[in-house]
């Protein structure tokens, strides 16, 4: 969703951009989920509750860990910091994004910045280009994020197809039992049906072997857990 | 035993003939599985069929689901689009812009409280439609009634669709011979045999051959080949209660590429009779339906085309194509071992698309009542006789109803409202609605075609009012004014999730839609 906000980056135009890569308590990343790609999956499922989703755009499914309840609440900041060792691609790339011409196309697109981005400043943090214009060592790293976001976002697409088209993934709904009384649900999730995967045999059970898929299964599985380590975040607050 | 009823012979394969193939056999799978039942649909190629049925009823995707086809296959390949109601056009009077929904989502909390009566109490301003349901709002800003991460068949609200016949009975008989088991024969009927008992024994096909069945379908269309032609069942003419006989239909291109694809079915009032506007996501389907009686095809055609010059499209090229038919229903639609369903039953002018779920009404009573013996024939002819006979007499009145109503001034619509055109039955419940709104007490079977929530949404959009002659309950008050804040909320936030008609469609063409 382009807002006037955002900028195609441009060296001439961006020269003097800097940005503050130690403060995450910035408006983009008060968000309840970030999306999450395969290559990154046994990493970030040792800290975050991961779940299936659907792209608002296309209905395909994609992978998303769950940062908070509502709207908006994001549990792992905690002032300035993130509570976790391991931050989702789609955290780390931010204020930055990649325009493309639509949503499948495998395309280069193009690297913007969101400009209303507290992150952004002109005195500290990380400059994107050196004197010649070039991308400094920060933006290269940005860069690389972006074209392992790109494939890997493609990759989990065509993955999760396949699961859903084995029968292995599941509309869920998840009620959270807060402190006293209060209680909460996540709509719009899906899961590995666990029923599903113990029961595939044969050429079925080896073809998703093969593909990765029983891996990204077990995976997505073990990652609920982290449920109960939100919910104590949560309650703490409160008190 | 030799009186089993093994095999079926459906003679006709329009939409009608597919759909009944289609539901009988997705529900006695296993008996065709099993070799115990065998579905034959018999098609001439010779004769090119009506295909002016383009708008369904919200029972359709339930009917699809049913037959395991997947909703993306069928919106890519039947050109189909959502259809959330219809939106009646200026049927109150000549002089000044009116209209009101018939939408598809009943009111919010209508079985629960006498919201009607509320409504009518408060002598609000926005409609029934647009207090209750989201879906005048939806209707209104174009939007669909889900989003493309919205499963199959499911939705935020209610929905049937707009479809090219043509290609839908294409689509369900691809669907039909390869996923459900059921035969294909293309042929031209010659004529039907009968038995000494007077059954049908077997259809002779062009070639001479001789095909026999224990159970026919007569979905031959106007033709009524079997129940009409062979078995000499009567029709029983309507034409002294709903007047129009004559259709002038025509495709119309869109403007531009990205118009808007309505999500409802447009129906404004003309001189002697309505013009029906569909939107397809490739077209628009246009037609006037009339009385003969009442205007000549001529002075038709030139108000048909003022209509659509008056949507911005040039109608030099287009082609317009009449269709006559004589409305009305046979005297039986089940007689000794055949049944008849779609046009050879009946037909009625389409202002409530009625056409296309009295097809899907009777191959499901079809299909759950299938006489297991030739014994047993005459017992469910008698109750579908009965059921069906019930049906198309409330669907006459429904449609009378719209013309009752209105306060139209030209000779068609002032016949309209002639007593002795109006049936019995219809004229009581208008003297009972003087002074109680219509309740589920008004239509008590189960399969009513239409609600007690349709008749209100037409009583109530047209400027008929119920006066109430006592109070109303204030549990009632509070009950219905709660729904009223629930419904506005709920439609401001689908206001912002839903997606345009047409962008949704681009998107199912474009990504598909997920099962789950």
């Amino acid at each position: 969703m382009a807002s006037n906000s955002i900028e195609m980056l441009n060296p001439a135009k961006h020269s003097k951009l800097r940005v503050n890569t130690k403060s995450y308590n910035c408006e983009q990343n008060h968000v309840n989920a970030a999306s999450v790609i395969i290559n990154e999956l046994s990493t970030v499922v040792h800290e975050y509750p991961i779940f299936i989703t659907k792209n608002n755009n296309t209905g395909d499914f994609q992978l998303t860990a769950i940062l908070g309840f509502s709207n908006g609440e994001n549990l792992y900041l905690k002032g300035d910091s993130w509570q976790a060792t391991y931050l989702p691609i789609d955290v780390l790339r931010r204020p930055f994004q990649l325009i493309r011409p639509d949503e499948n196309s495998t395309a280069e697109g193009h690297i913007a910045v969101d400009m209303s981005s507290t992150q952004l400043q002109d005195k500290k943090g990380e400059m994107l280009f050196d004197d010649s214009g070039k991308p400094t060592a920060y933006l290269q790293r940005i860069q690389k994020m972006f074209s392992e976001l790109l494939n890997g976002s493609e990759q989990t697409r065509t993955l999760l197809a396949k699961a859903d088209e084995f029968g292995l993934i599941e509309p869920v709904t998840i009620n959270i039992d807060l402190n006293d009384k209060e209680s909460t649900s996540l709509n719009g999730l899906y899961a590995i049906k666990q029923k599903a995967v113990t029961e595939l045999k044969g050429s079925a059970l080896e073809e998703c072997h093969n593909a990765g898929i029983l891996q990204v299964c077990h995976l997505l599985l073990s990652s609920g857990i982290h449920f109960d380590k939100l919910i104590k975040w949560k309650n703490n607050l409160e008190k | 035993m030799d009186n089993l009823i093994k095999s079926i012979i459906i003679v006709g394969g329009g939409t009608a003939g597919w759909l009944t193939a289609g539901i009988i056999a997705a529900r006695h799978r296993t008996r065709i599985k099993n070799n115990t039942l065998t579905i034959t649909v018999i098609e001439s190629d010779n004769i090119p069929t009506v295909g002016v049925g383009e708008g369904t009823w919200p029972t359709m995707p339930n009917t699809l689901r049913s037959m395991g086809i997947s909703e993306t296959d069928f919106i890519r390949e039947c050109s189909a689009s959502f259809k959330q109601g219809t939106k009646f056009v200026n049927w109150d009077n000549e002089t000044e812009d009116s209209h009101y929904y018939h939408p598809f989502d009943v009111p919010q909390g209508a079985l629960e409280g006498d919201i009607a009566s509320f409504w009518l109490n408060k002598n609000f301003d926005e409609s029934l439609a647009k207090l209750f349901t989201s879906q005048e709002s939806i209707c209104d800003n174009e939007l669909a009634p889900k989003t493309i991460s919205t499963p199959e068949y499911a939705s935020f609200a209610n929905y049937g669709y707009h479809l090219d016949a043509v290609k839908f009975s294409a689509f369900l008989s691809k669907h039909c011979i390869a996923n459900l088991g059921v035969k294909h024969v293309i042929a031209d009927i010659k004529k039907a045999e009968l038995s000494a008992s007077g059954d049908i024994a077997s259809v002779i096909i062009a070639d001479g051959s001789n095909l026999s069945a224990d159970f026919f379908v007569d979905c031959s269309g106007f033709k009524s080949l079997l129940l009409g032609e062979a078995l000499g069942v009567k029709f029983n003419p309507i034409d002294d209660v709903l007047f129009a006989d004559t259709a002038l239909a025509v495709q119309v291109p869109y403007e531009k590429s990205n118009d808007t694809i309505a999500s409802y079915t447009k129906s404004t009032a003309q001189t002697a009779g309505w013009i029906w506007d569909i939107g397809l996501p490739s077209r628009r389907g246009v037609g006037y339906v009339f009385s003969s009686k009442h205007a000549s095809v001529d002075e038709v055609k030139k108000d048909l085309v003022t209509y659509i010059k008056n949507t911005g499209v040039n109608t030099d090229e287009l082609t317009f194509r009449e269709i006559k038919f004589q409305p009305g229903y046979r005297e039986k639609f089940f007689y000794k071992n055949c049944v008849a369903i779609g046009l050879s039953a009946g037909f009625l002018e389409p202002l409530e698309a009625s056409a296309l779920v009295m097809v899907e009404l009777s191959a499901t009573m079809i299909a759950e009542q299938l006489p297991k013996t030739t014994d047993t024939l005459a017992i469910i002819e008698q109750r579908f006789n009965e059921t069906f006979h019930y049906r198309w007499e409330r669907v006459i009145e429904f449609l009378k109803l719209h013309y009752i109503v209105s306060n139209r001034t030209t000779p068609f619509w002032q016949d309209n409202k002639k007593e002795e055109s109006i049936p019995k039955r219809l004229q009581d419940q208008m003297t009972l609605w003087k002074n109680t709104v219509p309740t589920q007490f008004d239509f008590n079977r189960i399969g009513e075609v239409f609600q007690a929530a349709s008749y209100q949404f037409v009583l109530y959009g047209s400027k008929f009012r119920t006066e109430s002659l006592f109070d109303i309950d204030p549990a009632i008050k509070n009950f219905a004014t709660e729904q009223i804040t629930k419904n506005e909320l709920r439609t401001k936030k689908l206001l912002t999730t839903l997606p345009s008609n047409r962008e949704l469609i681009e998107q199912i063409h474009q990504y598909g839609m997920k099962k789950i």
